[in-house]
């Protein structure tokens, strides 16, 4: 079975490219363990669908958590 | 004839991400005057990285040249529509302050929803013109 690093848990103080990192670690294994049909594929799927599920929580409350910054949303100039 | 069935595969994906939506919209940002405003807020960033994106993508030469122009058109109706509604948020914002935190009149309001409904479809619009890109 191809092995894929371990993605390390969500934890405070992650930027939000570390969690898109984490994310994107947690779908990659995931699809490692969907495409080779291991006994053990669907323990390690819904394993790695509740680590997904809890970095994106981690990821909406971090975002959520934040408060409005007028200056944050900036006019925007049309292309030519 | 065979019933029909959903793999668990595919049901804990749906339930999760309609979870994590009810998180999403049921939770306010500090500082926000209502809902509505912080809705609006994290609207407007998604649709201000979508664009800023869209440009790079266009200047680095990353759209097919057969979608370049109808991207160009899209991209500057969704940067009209996207001014028109941070305009529109910043006033609602404002009104809502100056009212101590009461709440704005719902004429305002309903000009913010409209303003973001017209730039969802824009934004879509964008991606249509891209190829799907």
């Amino acid at each position: 079975m191809a092995t894929s690093p371990t993605p390390t848990p969500a934890s405070p103080g992650m930027s939000k490219l570390d969690y898109a990192m984490l994310i994107a670690q947690l779908a990659l294994a995931s699809a490692a363990t969907i495409t080779t049909g291991s006994p053990q594929a669907d323990i390690m799927f819904a394993s790695s669908m509740v680590q997904i599920f809890n970095t994106a929580k981690a990821a909406i409350e971090q975002h959520v958590g934040q408060p409005i910054e007028e200056s944050q949303i900036k006019p925007e100039a049309p292309v030519s | 004839m065979k019933p029909r069935t959903i793999k668990s595969g595919y049901l804990i994906p749906i339930i999760l991400t309609l979870f994590l939506v009810g998180c999403a919209k049921a939770a306010l940002h500090p500082g926000a005057v209502s809902p509505l405003d912080s809705q609006a807020y994290d609207a407007l960033l998604a649709a201000q990285t979508a664009i800023d994106q869209t440009r790079l993508q266009l200047e680095g030469g990353q759209i097919p040249a057969q979608f370049t122009a109808p991207t160009k058109t899209a991209l500057n109706a969704a940067i009209g529509a996207y001014n028109i509604t941070r305009d529109s948020w910043l006033l609602y914002r404002h009104e809502s302050q100056a009212a101590g935190g009461g709440s704005v009149s719902s004429a305002q309001a309903a000009q913010l929803q409209n303003d973001l409904t017209q730039l969802a479809s824009a934004i879509a619009s964008v991606s249509t013109a891209k190829g799907g890109k």
